[in-house]
């Protein structure tokens, strides 16, 4: 197996609606990312790309439909997707394509266009639900969101206070952030007092839905120097997919996030997370979902990473700065997108180049966490310079 | 390599863009109508809806009680061949309090959506919503049953129970 | 064939019939509206070059998907085409039989790569012939949308 680097990334805006097709944008973050690494299309031996379900930008097999925007015109193209879990997955895919000796470069692309549902994409979500028992009752992709902050607050006899801190937090990292979208300086009052839509969640406890893409260049430890001076290299790589009976099991603990960084952090040699992962980014659509994870990433113990928040051990001058690039609460949430925006972030943290983003504390090791669908997937990557 | 906005791709537009003509737009829909075979398992629980029952599965080797009923385990992939009445009753394990429509419409009377988990069930339950019940005195590990339409007016459906209200 | 063969009986309990509600609104891009401004205003078919292939491309964008280079540089190709290849349609998307068979064809012009899918009319389906030379008939302007419906369809050119 060959050691996998990440060389260079690229980014767009991110925005609620792109006057840009899902192919323009995926060209503007694959060609930042070439520009960076100083290639060109032919030094791209293959591409790995991701985007969310079809019904979103309304086109059908997407990513066949994107790929002359991801490089893919007579590459070895290959899309890949687990929901929301896409955007760190799609890197592990590009990851084993490198490591298995075939490839010496991927090209990694994640773009993701939710505007052209209309009025609201939200109405493409109704289709997660079990199309026989479920979506009769007229669901709504906040219910579920909902039933899992509710369990996991009473559960652990959380705060709603506590949680909305991480919102406060990330939206204020995102300030610095030029890519993000909604990205604000508010308190735990205003995210209290925000509208309830599905309570216990409020109108700035969710990520907002948005166009954007983001891509990496992988290369294998073979050629990876000719590219860059200071590759970070992916040590770490996990993956889990839970069951969709999503309401046979106990909400308040994500176990298949927790298999998935298992299996990371066994093959990046980690044996206490909280210690040796100094930077982390792991997903937070809703604010709790940060706490969520960071408890399934088991940087902490149940039911304890309100107080890692409360304590400012996860600010950006904190000992482990979580979500330092805003997260999807601050520059938005396009699907896939989102998880690729992640692991650039670590990349360009590890490489000390995110500006005024930049974490305080020296780091070695940071992680990029991804979720999606019903409460099921986990996706984890381990980076280090 | 510090990021600036100059660097970034992408031109956002603002909803009035449309409606002032700046920018060009095409409406379509999507023309799809689904014909979905039930499937052995829900099927069988379809039809027990319409007869105002829970039916639920045992897995031989694993011992759970589940539903909705499958005909696989999923933790241990055997086949699933035996059957349970479940009562129609249990207990709250989450809830909302929901003000939005799947469309992101906005209700004046909220809906309460619930994961109701069934008594006689291992951990295992529907997603459905609780009603005669005041938004306020909604509790987790609250006691919960069944109301059922008619049964003349069932027919073999999840909406063949109305809600879940509190156990008096 | 599989294509035509369709399910009508909803049996019992066996199947559940439902749709599902999706509207869209489509943006048509950067380069996808400089095109359609071209044809709703002035009248014209756009292509774009690129300077790596040195290859002119319709439909136009604004990068190149062979060597990614930016295609700035546009030219108005004009309205008439030549027919690369052609199929007469007889039955609709439902599988209904459609009152008069229509032809769609694949338009090419000379010297530019790719080329645009579109109807032919005024014209029997027996008389359509590839290489035939055909010409854009366009909507009134005022009924135009900017869209591809804003050519009704190609006529054969003399």
């Amino acid at each position: 197996m060959k050691r996998v680097a990440i060389v260079s990334a690229g980014i767009t805006k991110f925005m609620r609606r792109a006057q840009e097709t899902g192919r323009e944008l995926s060209f503007h973050a694959a060609n930042m990312a070439l520009k960076n690494a100083g290639m060109t299309l032919a030094d791209v031996q293959c591409v790995a790309e991701s985007t969310a379900p079809d019904a979103f930008d309304g086109v059908h097999m997407n990513g066949e439909y994107l790929s002359d925007g991801s490089g893919g015109w007579r590459k070895p193209y290959l899309r890949s997707y687990v929901g929301g879990g896409s955007g760190v997955f799609v890197t592990i895919h590009g990851w084993y394509q490198v490591a298995s000796g075939m490839f010496d470069t991927c090209l990694v692309v994640a773009s993701e266009k939710m505007s052209s549902c209309h009025p609201h994409p939200q109405a493409a979500f109704l289709n997660i639900f079990d199309n026989f028992i479920e979506r009769p009752l007229g669901c709504n992709l906040l219910w579920i969101f909902a039933l899992e902050m509710n369990r996991y607050m009473t559960v652990h006899k959380i705060a709603h206070e506590q949680i909305a801190l991480v919102s406060v937090k990330n939206k204020k990292n995102a300030l610095d952030n030029p890519a993000a979208q909604i990205p604000e300086k508010i308190t735990v009052k205003d995210v209290l007092n925000s509208e309830v839509l599905a309570w216990p969640v409020h109108r700035l406890d969710i990520s907002p839905t948005s166009d954007g893409a983001a891509a990496l260049v992988l290369a294998s430890e073979d050629v990876a120097y000719k590219y860059t001076d200071k590759p970070v290299w992916i040590d770490g790589v996990g993956w889990c997919l839970d069951t969709a009976y999503w309401t046979n099991k106990d909400l308040y603990y994500p176990r298949y996030v927790e298999k998935a960084a298992a299996m990371a952090y066994k093959m990046a040699g980690i044996t206490n997370p909280r210690k040796e992962i100094h930077v982390a980014e792991p997903y937070d659509p809703f604010d709790y979902k940060e706490l969520h994870h960071m408890e399934g990433l088991m940087l902490c113990g149940k039911g304890e990473a309100p107080k890692l928040t409360e304590k400012g051990v996860t600010q950006r001058d904190g000992d482990l700065p979580t979500c330092p690039s805003g997260g999807l609460l601050g520059v938005g949430n396009p699907i896939a997108a989102s998880g690729t925006m992640k692991v650039a972030e670590i990349f360009w943290q590890l490489r000390e180049e995110a500006g005024e983003r930049q974490v305080t504390r020296k780091c070695q090791t940071g992680l990029a966490q991804a979720w999606g669908d019903l409460m099921q997937v986990g996706t984890v990557v381990v980076l280090r310079k | 390599m510090k990021l600036t906005r100059e660097m970034l791709g992408g031109t956002p537009l603002k909803e009035n863009d449309f409606d002032q003509g700046k920018v060009l737009f095409y409406d379509d829909a999507l023309r799809t109508a689904y014909n979905w075979d039930a499937g052995v398992a829900m099927g069988k629980f379809l039809a027990g809806l319409k007869q105002g029952k829970i039916l639920g599965v045992r897995c031989r080797k694993c011992r759970r009680v589940v539903t909705p009923p499958r005909m696989f385990c999923e933790e241990c992939f055997s086949p699933i061949e035996e059957w349970v009445e479940l009562k129609d009753t249990g207990v709250v394990d989450s809830f909302s309090i929901c003000y939005v429509r799947w469309d992101a419409g906005r209700i004046k009377k909220p809906e309460l959506p619930a994961i109701i988990l069934f008594d006689g069930a291992d951990h295992a339950g529907i997603l459905h919503l609780l009603g005669e019940v005041d938004p306020k005195d909604v509790k987790i590990g609250m006691k919960v049953q069944a109301v059922w339409k008619p049964e003349k007016e069932r027919t073999g459906s999840i909406l063949d129970i109305k809600y879940f209200r509190p156990l008096s | 064939m599989a294509l035509i063969e369709k399910l009508e009986r909803n049996l019992d309990l066996k199947s559940v019939f439902m749709k599902i509600p999706l509207n869209h609104r489509y943006t048509l891009g950067v380069a996808g509206e400089k095109f359609f401004r071209a044809l709703k205003d002035e009248d014209k078919i756009l292509a774009s070059y690129c300077p790596g292939c040195k290859l002119w491309f319709l439909p136009p964008a604004i990068f190149c998907e062979r060597c990614f280079s930016q295609m700035d540089k546009w030219k108005d190709v004009g309205l008439s085409a030549a027919v690369l290849s052609f199929t007469v349609a007889h039955y609709d998307l439902e599988g209904r039989k459609l009152p008069e068979p229509e032809v769609y064809a694949f338009l090419g012009w000379r010297g530019i790569e790719g080329g645009l899918i579109h109807r032919l009319g005024e014209i029997k389906p027996e008389k359509v012939s590839i290489g035939m030379k055909v010409k854009a008939k366009l909507a009134a302007k005022k009924q135009r949308k900017g869209l591809i419906t804003d050519i009704i369809y190609f006529v054969p050119e003399k």
